[in-house]
């Protein structure tokens, strides 16, 4: 790549990060501690960019310049969310997930898309004994918390914050329209998670596996209730009361990716799901467009079942809750 | 580390990767096309590199410029095309892939790391009946490609030039070394969609239904062949020359998600799908070190299945033979 066109792609990629009101070339020339007009030549290609130079940039932007350097168009830049034990924990990024809904919620216009490979992940946290196995596998098998690494089950593992931020989750998703994309093996990875962990002895008696199944069992009827209605409450809540805000799609032949896209007024973010928990998100227009257009695809092709199709649904429904079952009848 | 040390390291790293009997100066210069005296100043540190040395010295030695400097990102830049219609059909996508492959193979050393949560793309390719049908499925409706609107699927319709490319695709892969973390469910969308065209009519007749499982069963023998042998053959070579290394693994708890890692010499390549067909590419050391970490532990929690557990491959094979086999059991012919 000649290197005018690496330098303009820099330039460019740092336009992006700045804030719409901020000065690309005050910025470059407080970080390169040059005149303005010096940081003009160099934005305009025509002085040219020092090794010091351009890692003082990338370091500043926190942009790769491996990345920099080896683009040949289509490039997507994504903002990446990854859980960790020390700087961004469990707590805090459900605290993320919370601060994304209800900024999704302050627009006119919202809508949330989600392609699901697993249940949608807000559905875990209606019932708190799912709540409890889900932190607890998500802690000691994902995240590899090293204080979870000779735990067994227990339901009182979960802490109240994160019960506190679950919850919270699933009252500020209920609020926002969306639509949900499943397949009948969005469950699978649910029960063999409880399945590989009662293999492997970590619940401390059957009972408790017992109760994590019904609790499983009781998220899915209660989303059979929600589809039914096309709108999202809380268990206990009046689905006459709520506005219908839901649309679900049975799919038969594809199993999506967890991919969720978050249409505001006239902006789409996509956020893409990676290693279970984290994810990573673009406003690039020339990435969501095409990403929106698959998803309305996906629909033409799948069933919807909110609201409509009542035989549909109970087939649909039918098939998670027999997989529930057939693992009951085996404990 | 300060700006002379680095660059100072960058030339420490080229000078090892050149061959002893070749002058380092001499290289740079041709390089950069300069004259040696302006190499050796370069490489002694008295004049700083530009932004069009260091891409041309770095993509030439293949040095990571974020490992070198220490950059932490924290906007990860993906670069993949999405496949449509008019800019970038689906010959496009497999030349793009043909390319990549082409590119992994260029270096010493390489290996595959592959989160399946279908059958790994280039295994659609062992064999031709599986390919077509794969290929119609996709443009006609994952794609939605108006041409296949109304079309019903003909194995004869799969073109030759396709196919060719498939087979280079396959011989580039066979060629590598892998890792492939498999679930129970990696084959159940293809059945299910497979169940799907049956019940829209998309087929012709349940005679070709029963010669799509049966080469898919082709292809599942063949699978397990390989991981039995722990390495990579050609379908059609009876004497079973090994190609590239091939372990299995078997994680019950755990759906992948198609992403593929590439590990070569000295730098990591993550390959991710989105809206389940297309893919995209990042460097980012971070990322990739990550779903490097991801990997490993997935793997640690699965079984390996290639070469040794007998027992546990023979499940999971079986398992998946006995669901293709329920599903022939079903049709009319």
């Amino acid at each position: 790549m000649p290197d005018y066109q690496s330098q303009e792609f820099l330039f460019q990629r740092i336009k992006e990060l700045l804030p719409p009101h901020a000065s690309l070339v005050d910025a470059v020339a407080n970080i390169l501690h040059v005149s303005s007009d010096s940081a003009y030549r160099r934005i305009r290609g025509e002085t040219p960019l020092v090794l010091d130079e351009a890692r003082e940039l990338c370091a500043h932007f926190k942009l790769s310049l491996d990345q920099i350097l080896n683009v040949q168009g289509g490039a997507t830049m994504f903002q990446n969310v990854r859980i960790d034990t020390k700087n961004y924990n469990y707590e805090k990024y459900l605290t993320g997930l919370i601060q994304q809904v209800e900024y999704a919620t302050s627009f006119i216009h919202k809508e949330i898309i989600y392609l699901t490979k697993d249940m949608a992940v807000f559905h875990n946290f209606y019932y708190r004994p799912l709540t409890a196995f889900r932190y607890f596998f998500w802690m000691k098998s994902i995240i590899q918390d090293p204080n979870f690494a000779d735990k067994e089950f227990e339901f009182s593992i979960l802490p109240a914050e994160a019960e506190k931020l679950s919850r919270e989750l699933v009252v500020a998703y209920n609020k926002v329209p969306s639509v949900e994309i499943w397949n009948t093996e969005c469950i699978n990875s649910a029960i063999s998670q409880i399945e590989f962990y009662k293999d492997s002895g970590l619940f401390t008696s059957s009972n408790d596996i017992k109760m994590v199944y019904e609790s499983l069992e009781e998220t899915i009827l209660h989303l059979k209730n929600e589809v039914e209605y096309g709108a999202k409450f809380m268990p206990g809540e009046n689905p006459e009361a709520k506005k219908t805000n839901f649309r679900f799609f049975y799919n038969r032949i594809i199993l999506g990716d967890n991919t969720v896209m978050v249409v505001t007024d006239r902006v789409k973010t996509v956020f893409i799901n990676y290693d279970v928990l984290n994810y990573m998100s673009t406003q690039d227009e020339n990435f969501c467009n095409p990403c929106y257009e698959d998803m309305h695809r996906m629909m033409k092709k799948s069933t919807l079942i909110s609201q409509t199709g009542e035989k549909q649904r109970n087939i649909f429904f039918g098939i998670l809750l027999n997989k529930i079952k057939e693992r009951k009848k085996n404990l | 580390m300060n700006i002379n040390e680095i660059q100072q390291q960058l030339f420490q790293i080229i000078k090892n990767k050149i061959p002893s009997e070749a002058s380092a100066p001499d290289e740079v210069a041709k390089l950069l096309n300069i004259s040696s005296d302006s190499a050796y100043r370069r490489m002694r540190n008295e004049k700083q590199l530009s932004f069009e040395e260091l891409y041309v010295l770095a993509s030439h030695f293949k040095i990571s410029l974020d490992q070198l400097m220490n950059i932490s990102t924290s906007g990860i830049l993906f670069q993949g095309n999405i496949v449509n219609e008019k800019t970038y059909g689906f010959d496009q996508y497999l030349t793009g892939m043909l390319h990549t492959m082409a590119y992994f193979n260029s270096f010493k050393n390489k290996e595959l790391y592959l989160s399946c949560k279908d059958m790994p793309i280039f295994n659609h390719f062992l064999v031709r009946e599986v390919a077509a049908f794969k290929w119609f499925f996709w443009l006609k409706t994952y794609l939605q490609f108006p041409g296949f609107a109304k079309r019903k699927f003909k194995f004869s319709d799969y073109p030759d030039d396709l196919f060719k490319l498939d087979q280079q695709l396959l011989g580039m892969y066979n060629g590598l070394a892998s890792r492939e973390i498999w679930n129970i469910e990696s084959m159940t969308i293809f059945i299910r969609q497979i169940e799907f065209y049956r019940d829209g009519d998309v087929f012709e007749s349940d005679e070709d239904v029963l010669k799509l499982y049966e080469a898919l069963e082709k292809t599942w023998d063949h699978l397990e062949k390989q991981a039995a042998l722990g390495y990579k053959f050609k379908i059609d070579d009876p004497e079973q020359k090994p190609l590239g290394e091939h372990k299995m693994y078997f994680n019950e708890v755990l759906l992948g998600d198609n992403s593929i890692l590439v590990i070569t010499d000295n730098l990591k390549m993550a390959f991710m799908t989105h809206t389940t067909f297309n893919f995209m590419m990042t460097r980012d050391v971070a990322f990739t070190e990550n779903m490097y970490n991801h990997m490993q532990t997935q793997m640690k929690r699965s079984t390996l299945i290639s070469e040794v557990s007998e027992k546990e491959r023979s499940r999971f094979f079986r398992i998946i033979r006995e669901r293709i086999q329920k599903r022939k059991e079903a049709l009319e012919v």
